[in-house]
This record gives structure tokens, C-alpha cells and sequence, in this order.
């Protein structure tokens, strides 16, 4: 035999209590002659018979808390038939959260290892009449058993080879989501457990508004429904830096200039942590820095210029600390080399100061990139001229070969045009409307519309300037960061840019106006899909004002064209959970194909290189006049590398959201109910348990007994007072 | 020389100073005993001669009218009757000598008490020219002396109660009833004892006093703490009258002990009332002498 808290066996001691107090308290006579017998023979007779009651009595109330503090022990309940709710067989739905801080701690103490424990106890609760679905709250809920199941063992696998999540758990969504595969359940009782850690980021204990569906969902429910949250009471002692961003200054990355890369740190614990931030592109640290960082937000700027053209994963990465899975974020970037552009011009001019077109293509082809380095000279943008009409019977396909639009004072475009255009921005593409004097409005305004339509402003007039000395004005903070550099209140540029007449117009709703001419807009932006359209009311040229013939006009054509080049989303970055889709048509449409380097043939399949290392193939489908190949599951963070062919490597990359790893804990009181949803939070799975038995008129009557015994246990102290005093 | 009791708990004669006090004091039967000190009021047992002693010869100079006649018409001899001379009163002490009257908790037993009571008052009645005479008694009558008024017969008297010691148990209604068969002329009755016997065999001995219309006066000696029951923790109780003990925790019994005590006490008392007995508390802590002072001040007055 052994002990496992040896020092336990000191209470023995008190066992000699009992005696110490036998002997202190035994009686000492004193001796007293006494005649006064037959007296004291008669007060002992007449007691005789109460004391022999209160010795019964005090026998029986010994007993009954002798028999009281051992039914207490075997902690007995109490079951109220006559509710009817505890036989009713339940259908119970286990919706455990998510989020990566369930990874936080060790081994079995790890928070999600504990909330595994409470569902495999729940399981093995459960009776041959109950079944139990399995929901899982991920950044959005997913089902793990798509109907209720009433195998026992089947449901301990389940829950027994989930591992923790990667994601933000969205827990309204994943109670909704239960709430309306209950709906599905024949049983007559249903029962939601949340399985959580009780983040307050999770929770959003302060935000009624996403709870709304279930507390929708809870009133119209024909049958009751009971939601508890078995809450595991977070470690408060934690130190946690996070990397919550890692974005690039400018959307679209080319080989001539200087890349930024802008890390958002975020340090959730409650002192100073000192860690090392490195910035690396793919496995190549380019940047290494030792940061002291107090509690709070931070922000880390780094600059590299890429060598090359291609996709690159740029990844930030931190030291170790308590939480290590926003330790890393991983940025997937195109490098450019060129940018295809497509001008579509209005009027054939053969004036070259005359046409917008012209000057516009001279702009985006202007050296200022080029370098004394020959293979520097190339430009960045790729420009390909065509006439209006020839416009028109240009599909889809012809239009993904170009990564920006550019109109040069067009009269019109034909429907079809217009809806291969719309599908075109809506995908990422840049569309640029340079407005002139043969611009018909009507036909524009057509596709004006703030919902359907993909213009950004309604045209209403055109306006000449009664005074000339009006000039452009770039306002900052609109939200275009390369337009910054043209607010003139920082600096002289655009100071002798005139503009004589433009297009007076109305902005859609959405749509920002970036630079305005007198009260009217002169450049008016607005995002579509995954693209952005971009309206300019004066002329590209010099028909309308003299901008075209300023140095300004250079850089703000190519900034401004940089912009509408870049997608809104840049395409490789996956939100977690976000399918990756990959299209085999697109990326052959990127490269240049000769008769050394002829076009090849799509391949049946892909292989995606998951982030821990492991390979699936993918196959391609054709769909809608692409080959492309999906994969669904993309929770784990990390690099998503995917290989077709001989063409180069593609690599998607997925972080843990921004702001998942704060690990602030929900301020709650055991059993109370949460302020947003009619969710009671237990601390716990003894408290579920407790709950469950109050809900299905089960009392535990462990407590009250113990009291009891204790009332019995004083009045047995009162009567034996009361019988020798 | 009465008996008295000094601090060293030791009964000895009374002092003059103590007696001093007594002599002022008269003590007046109330009822059967109609006469009490001579001068004082006139007896309705007037004259002497009533109890014929004994003969003796003749001797010149006595008065013939005492000379017995039918001796001398039978023998032809001249024989004096002799008589003894006789009293206003005659007092009947009864001393409880049972093993309870020998409980003391405080400085004197019960048993001393009586003896004080017992040895002022027949100084008292003696010096009256009253008669007096003692029993004692426990679980039977121990000892009788006749009443008789002579100084010689107060000497034995005294003597005898030196000689009391406590003993076996108490039965004092039956010697009640004895006495009561044996006085044959009304006198007054004494009783001192803590009538720790069956309350209704002393209640029908006392009857049986009042029925042959003798005075009784019924000292009940007791001590404090077998009136209060008062104590502190466990006790064992040794009987005083018979073998055997009782350990217990009187606490808790005490008010058992006191209501029956009381209801004791109280079938005396009205028993003592209904038959116009005295009945007297005496508590062995209080001073003796002033205890009976007071008593024998509020007979006179009641007088």
C-alpha cells in the first residue's frame, strides 16, 4: 500500500481526539452525605422518564445524521417524475469552439483537452434513447455529424481524433447552426452544450447583435430548448504576442520598386515582452529585429525589393511564447514584372498631343523606372492600344489577359462589352473612364446603378470653368494610398495643373470621390467584387485642361493605374476555411508562350504542398471555359504551395485571423446567463451537470442534505445541553 | 445548664449570656396547656397533689390531712402520703435522631439544632416548674424520660442528649404514634426533626396529636442545600441512612429534586395549619438563638 499525500496521514492524529476528550470530560465526583434520599429517589424517578425520552430522541437524532451525512456522501438526486423531463429522450448537440486559444496549455490541461473530456463525459451520459449531433464553430459551423447519432462509440471516435482549431470560432453562427439541425431532431428534448474557453473575443459578451439569430431562433422554436456553455476558466497568466497583420503597402508588387511590409503586432498579456521579429521571404530572413513591446498595438514597417518576378511567401514570425500559433503570418505576394494594360481609345487621332491615348500610353511607358541597368528598361506597365469598336467583340477571355482598362474618352461600349467588362472588374480587373468631349452620358449612365451597375459616378453635364485657374485637388485619407503623394496641402505637385472643362457627375452611393475639381469630382473610385472602377471627369489628354502636359501627370497615371492593376483581395491570401481555387486558364494567360516555349498542355491534376508538409493532388475540372482545381480545407495556417506542371509554383497563404489570439476571458458568474443570448455559462462540466439535473427536474440533494444533517447535528448538541443542564 | 453550639461544632452547656436571652422570654401554651408561668395566669389545673408519689412514716409535725387513712385502720400504722408536686405544663420533646439529622453542609448538623432547641427550651419550661421529658427516635423510639420538673431530672436529661449520635433510618410517624398512645394527659409536644419520612404517616400522627388535643409545636430542621439542592458538577451521594450511594449530576434533577421537596414541605405545612400547629423552618445556618427568640416573641404575641 501506498500514499499519495502522506502528510495527509497527520490527520490520524485527530482520531486520539475523541479519547483526549473522553478523558477530559469524565466525570469527577465529589463525595456528599446525604440524608435528603428519598427526595433525590424521587427527582430521579420523575426524570427518569423524560430523560429516557430525550435519550431516544437523541438517539434518533444521532442516527439520523449519521444516516443524513451518508446519504450526502453518496451524493443521492432527486428525480421529479412528475415533470416528465428527465425520461424524455434528448437529442444533444455539441458545438465545441474553434478558436486556436483552445491550444493553449500543455497535455491534458490544454483547454481544449478539457472540453474534450466534459463532450466524452456527456457522451457516455447519455441513454440508448438519446442521440447527439457534433457541430464544429470554425470561422464559420460545420457540421461533424450531418444527422443525430445515437451510437455511443461512434461519437467517442468522433470526438476523440478532433484536434484543436485554427480559426476564429464564430460561436453565434455555430449555436444558430445547432439550433437548426435540432430543428431535424425527432426527439421530444433538445439540449445545445457550447464547449468554449470563454474568450471575450469569441463570445462578443458586449455585442448583442450577432446573437440575434439564435435569440430569434429560441422564440420561434416549437419545442424548448436548453443552451449551456461549459466555459474552461482561462489561465489569466499568459503572455502572448501576437502578429494580427501582415499586409503590403501597395497591393501589387513589381521588380522596380521598393516594397513595404507593414506587421501589426499585438501584445495580450499584462507586461513588456521582448521578442525577435523576423521578416522573411520564402526561407531567406531579409530582416531581423529585437523589439520590447509593451501591452497593446504595435506596428512594425519593413522595405525589401524583390529581385525577381513571381509569387513569393513573405512571413513574419516571432519567438516563442505561450500561445505560438500567431506567432507566424504569412503573406502570399505577386512580383511583377510588367503589368498588361489595354487603352481603349475613343477617336483615332493621328495628333499625338491631340489624343488622350497617346499621351496616356506615353505616361505609363515613361522611364522614370528605367535604370541605367539595361534589363531595367523595360517598363512596368505592358500597354496594348485598340480602337473602341474592336473593343466590342472582345470576350471575357481576351479581357483576363490585361490587368487594367483604361477608356480614353470613348463614346460608348456595346452590352455585351459592358457585361464582360463588369465580370472582368468583378474579378479582380481595373477598369479607368477617361471622360472627354465624345463621351455620350446616357449610354454610360447605364451602367451607373449603385447595386448593378460598375461605374462609379452618373453623368449629368458638362461644365466648362469660368475661372481657368481652376486646378485639381487630391484630399488625403480617401483611402487610396498612392494618391497620397498628390495632396497638395503637403506638397507643390499638381499646382500648375489647370482644368478648363470636365464632366460634372453624381457618385454612386459607395464610391469615393479622390480628387475634386472646384465642388465637383474629378476622380471618383469605386470597388466592385474584387476589383475597382475609377472615373475621371476631365480628359486624359489636353483637350480639357493642361494636366497631361504637367510632370505630375506621369506619376499619377502610373500610381493610378497601379491601383485599379491590384485586386482588392489580393487572389493568393485565403481567409481560413476560404476554398483555393486555382485556375489553370488564368495562369497560362499570364505567360508568354513562343515557339521555343510553346503553350502546354493542362494536366489531369495538381498537387497542393498543405503547410505541415503533406501532398494531395487536386484535379482539374473545367467549368465555365476554365480548368480549375479546388481545395476545401485551408483551417490550418501556413503556406498552401501548389504545383501544375511545368508552370511556376503558386503559393496561397493562410493566417489565423487578426485579433483570434486574444486571450482577454469573458467576465462571467458560474450559472449565470450570458448578457447577449439566452445561454446559461457554467464554469466547468460539474456545474453542466448540475444544470442539466435543475433543467430536467433532477435535484441534487447532496447540499440539503448536508444541511439537514447539520441542523440535526446542532439540535442533537441542543438537547444534550438541554438534558444535563 | 442548657446546651448550645460553639464555632468548634461542639455542643456544650449554654452560657448564662445565651440563657439570659431565653429567660426573658415566656413561653405560653396556645391551646391544651392553658397555664404557663405561675403569677403570670391563673391555670384551669390548679392545686397540687394530683400525682401521688409514694408513703413515708409519720413523723411529728406533719399535717394530718395527708395521713393515710385506710393504712393505718388496716396495718395500725401512720403512714404521710407523699405527693409529687405538680406542674402548670408538661412538654413532650421529640428529637429526630435518624442518620439524616446528622447532614451538615454548613457548621452545625441538624442534630445539633435539635439538641440547642431542646436544651434552651426545657431550661425554659423548667424554669417555669413545668415538666419536661424527651424521646428520640429514628427508625424506632430510642429512648423516653418521662416529663418530670425536677432539677435532677433536667441533669439527665441533658446527659442523655450528649449521649445522641445519628443512627439508622427515620420512622418518625410511627414513634409519633406511640408517643401519642402514652401521653395520656394533654401537654405540649415538641417535635424536632426534618421529617424525612412518608409525609402522610406524619400527617396522621400529627392528627393524632390534635385528636387527643395536645398542643405540638413541629420544628423542621433542615440545612440550606437540602433546601436550595444546590451543586456544582458531578456527586456522588452517600446515604445517611441506609447503605448504598448515587452518583450522578444533580444539575439537572434539581428541579425535579425542588418540586418534590416543596410538596414535602408542603403537606407539613398545611397539615401544621389545618390543625393550629406550629411549624417552624429552622435552617442550620441561621443563628439558633435568634431563631428561637423570634419565635417564641410572636407565640407571646399571638398570646
Amino acid at each position: 500500500m501506498m500514499f499519495l499525500a502522506p502528510w495527509l496521514l497527520l490527520g490520524t492524529v485527530l482520531g486520539g481526539l475523541p479519547i483526549v476528550i473522553h478523558l477530559l470530560n469524565r466525570p469527577r465526583y465529589q463525595v456528599e452525605p446525604w440524608g435528603a434520599m428519598r427526595f433525590l429517589e424521587e427527582a430521579l424517578n420523575r426524570r427518569s422518564k423524560r430523560i429516557r425520552i430525550q435519550h431516544i430522541l437523541l438517539m434518533i437524532l444521532r442516527a439520523l445524521v449519521l444516516v443524513l451525512f451518508a446519504l450526502a456522501l453518496s451524493r443521492p438526486v432527486w428525480r421529479a417524475e412528475n415533470i416528465g423531463a428527465a425520461g424524455q429522450p434528448t437529442t444533444l448537440a455539441l458545438v465545441f469552439d474553434g478558436s486556436y486559444t483552445l491550444r493553449q496549455g500543455e497535455h491534458r490541461a490544454q483547454a481544449f483537452e478539457r472540453a474534450r473530456q466534459t463532450a466524452l463525459e456527456l457522451v457516455d451520459e447519455m441513454r440508448e434513447q438519446d442521440n447527439a449531433l457534433v457541430i464544429w464553430a470554425g470561422n464559420r459551423p460545420r457540421a461533424l455529424t450531418p444527422r443525430p447519432v445515437f451510437n455511443k462509440a461512434e461519437l467517442r471516435r468522433l470526438i476523440e481524433t478532433l484536434e484543436p482549431g485554427w480559426e476564429k470560432a464564430d460561436l453565434p453562427r455555430a449555436v444558430e447552426h445547432a439550433q437548426w439541425m435540432l430543428e431535424a431532431s425527432t426527439l421530444p428534448r433538445h439540449r445545445v452544450v457550447v464547449l468554449s474557453d470563454g474568450r471575450a473575443g469569441t463570445w462578443v459578451p458586449d455585442d448583442p447583435h450577432p446573437w440575434r439569430g439564435v435569440r430569434a431562433r429560441m422564440e420561434d422554436r416549437r419545442l424548448p430548448l436548453h443552451l449551456y456553455a461549459v466555459l474552461q476558466a482561462p489561465d489569466e497568466d499568459i503572455h502572448n504576442l501576437a502578429i494580427t497583420d501582415l499586409r503590403s503597402r501597395f497591393p501589387l508588387l513589381d521588380v522596380h520598386r521598393e516594397a513595404t511590409f507593414v506587421v501589426d503586432l499585438h501584445n495580450h498579456g499584462p507586461e513588456p515582452i521582448e521578442k525577435t521579429l523576423t521578416l522573411s521571404v520564402g526561407e531567406t530572413p531579409v530582416d531581423r529585429r529585437v523589439l520590447t513591446l509593451p501591452p497593446g498595438r504595435h506596428t512594425e514597417t519593413f522595405v525589401h525589393r524583390f529581385e525577381e518576378a513571381g509569387t513569393f511567401a513573405v512571413r513574419a514570425e516571432l519567438s516563442e511564447d505561450d500561445l505560438p500559433e500567431d506567432n507566424l503570418r504569412v503573406l502570399a505576394v505577386e512580383v511583377l514584372r510588367r503589368v498588361p494594360v489595354l487603352i481603349v481609345e475613343g477617336a483615332d487621332e493621328p495628333d499625338p498631343f491631340a489624343s488622350d491615348a497617346t499621351l496616356l500610353h506615353w505616361a505609363l511607358e515613361a522611364g522614370s523606372q528605367t535604370g541605367p541597368d539595361a534589363e531595367e528598361t523595360e517598363a512596368l506597365f505592358a500597354v496594348t492600344r485598340i480602337p473602341a469598336t474592336e473593343f466590342d467583340v472582345m470576350g471575357p477571355a481576351q479581357l483576363r489577359a490585361y490587368q487594367s482598362v483604361i477608356f480614353a474618352n470613348v463614346t460608348s461600349i456595346s452590352r455585351e462589352s459592358a457585361r464582360a467588362l463588369e465580370a472582368f472588374v468583378r474579378n479582380g480587373g481595373g477598369v479607368l473612364l477617361g471622360l472627354g468631349s465624345r463621351v455620350e452620358a446616357a449610354a454610360w449612365n447605364d451602367f451607373a446603378d449603385a447595386e448593378r451597375g460598375w461605374i462609379p459616378a452618373e453623368l449629368l453635364e458638362r461644365v466648362e470653368a469660368a475661372d481657368e485657374s481652376l486646378h485639381p485637388v487630391f484630399p488625403a485619407g480617401v483611402g487610396l494610398e498612392v494618391l497620397d503623394q498628390f495632396d497638395v496641402s503637403q506638397t507643390r505637385t499638381l499646382r500648375d495643373a489647370r482644368v478648363e472643362r470636365h464632366w460634372r457627375t453624381r457618385p454612386v452611393e459607395g464610391a469615393l470621390v479622390a480628387a475634386q475639381v472646384g465642388e465637383d469630382p474629378l476622380l471618383t473610385v469605386r470597388r466592385v467584387g474584387e476589383g475597382m472602377t475609377a472615373m475621371w471627369t476631365g480628359t486624359l489628354g489636353l483637350e480639357w485642361g493642361n494636366l497631361a502636359a504637367t510632370p505630375d501627370f506621369v506619376p499619377l497615371m502610373q500610381n493610378l493605374v497601379f491601383q485599379l492593376s491590384s485586386r482588392v483581395v489580393p487572389p493568393i491570401n485565403l481567409a481560413q476555411g476560404e476554398p483555393l481555387v486555382y485556375s489553370w486558364s488564368r495562369a497560362v494567360a499570364r505567360l508568354t508562350f513562343s515557339e521555343e516555349n510553346p503553350r502546354p498542355e493542362a494536366p489531369a491534376e495538381v498537387t497542393l504542398v498543405r503547410p505541415d508538409g503533406s501532398e494531395i493532388a487536386l484535379p482539374l475540372i473545367r467549368r465555365q471555359g476554365e480548368q480549375i482545381a479546388t481545395a476545401e480545407e485551408t483551417f490550418r495556417p501556413g503556406i498552401y504551395t501548389l504545383r501544375a506542371g511545368d508552370l511556376p509554383e503558386r503559393v496561397y497563404a493562410v493566417n489565423v485571423p487578426a485579433e483570434a489570439g486574444d486571450l482577454t476571458g469573458m467576465t462571467f458568474r458560474d450559472g449565470q446567463e450570458a448578457d447577449t443570448a439566452p445561454i446559461h455559462l457554467r464554469e466547468g462540466g460539474e456545474g453542466l451537470r448540475e444544470a442539466i439535473r435543475a433543467e430536467t427536474g433532477i435535484r441534487d440533494l447532496t447540499t440539503w442534505l448536508a444541511m439537514l444533517a447539520l441542523i440535526l447535528l446542532v439540535s442533537e448538541m441542543w438537547v444534550a445541553w438541554r438534558s444535563t443542564s | 445548664m442548657p446546651l448550645v453550639a460553639t464555632d468548634a461544632g461542639q455542643i456544650t452547656r449554654m452560657d448564662a449570656r445565651s440563657l439570659a436571652a431565653f429567660r426573658q422570654l415566656e413561653l405560653l401554651a396556645h391551646t391544651v396547656v392553658e397555664g404557663m408561668v405561675t403569677g403570670l395566669h391563673t391555670s384551669p389545673f390548679k392545686g397540687f397533689a394530683i400525682e401521688f408519689d409514694e408513703h413515708r412514716p409519720y413523723v411529728a409535725g406533719d399535717d394530718l390531712k395527708h395521713l393515710d387513712w385506710k393504712i393505718l385502720a388496716r396495718k395500725d400504722r401512720m403512714y404521710i402520703k407523699q405527693y409529687e408536686e405538680d406542674t402548670s405544663m408538661r412538654a413532650h420533646f421529640v428529637l429526630d435522631t435518624s442518620g439524616s439529622m446528622g447532614y451538615r453542609s454548613a457548621k452545625y448538623s441538624k442534630l445539633d439544632i435539635g439538641r440547642v432547641i431542646v436544651g434552651t427550651m426545657s431550661y425554659l419550661l423548667l424554669n417555669q416548674m413545668d415538666a419536661v421529658g424527651l424521646t428520640t427516635c429514628s427508625e424506632k423510639t430510642d429512648l423516653y424520660l418521662p416529663p418530670r420538673s425536677t432539677r435532677k431530672h433536667y441533669k439527665r436529661l441533658m446527659d442523655a442528649m450528649e449521649a445522641l449520635r445519628p443512627r439508622e433510618g427515620t420512622h418518625l410517624g410511627e414513634t409519633l404514634h406511640e408517643l401519642a398512645l402514652r401521653i395520656k394527659r394533654r401537654a405540649l409536644v415538641v417535635i424536632i426533626s426534618d421529617c424525612f419520612d412518608d409525609p402522610d404517616q406524619i400527617r396522621l400522627a400529627l392528627n393524632h396529636f390534635a385528636h387527643r388535643r395536645h398542643e405540638v409545636i413541629l420544628f423542621h430542621v433542615l440545612d440550606r442545600r437540602e433546601l436550595t439542592f444546590e451543586f456544582d458538577g458531578p456527586t456522588r451521594f452517600d446515604d445517611l441512612e441506609a447503605e448504598g450511594h448515587r452518583e450522578l449530576d444533580p444539575r439537572p434533577l434539581r428541579k425535579a429534586y425542588l418540586k418534590a421537596f416543596e410538596a414535602h414541605r408542603d403537606i407539613l405545612r398545611r397539615t401544621c395549619h389545618e390543625r393550629r400547629i406550629d411549624y417552624e423552618l429552622i435552617l442550620t445556618d441561621e443563628p439558633i438563638e435568634r431563631r428561637l427568640a423570634r419565635y417564641l416573641v410572636e407565640r407571646l404575641k399571638r398570646k
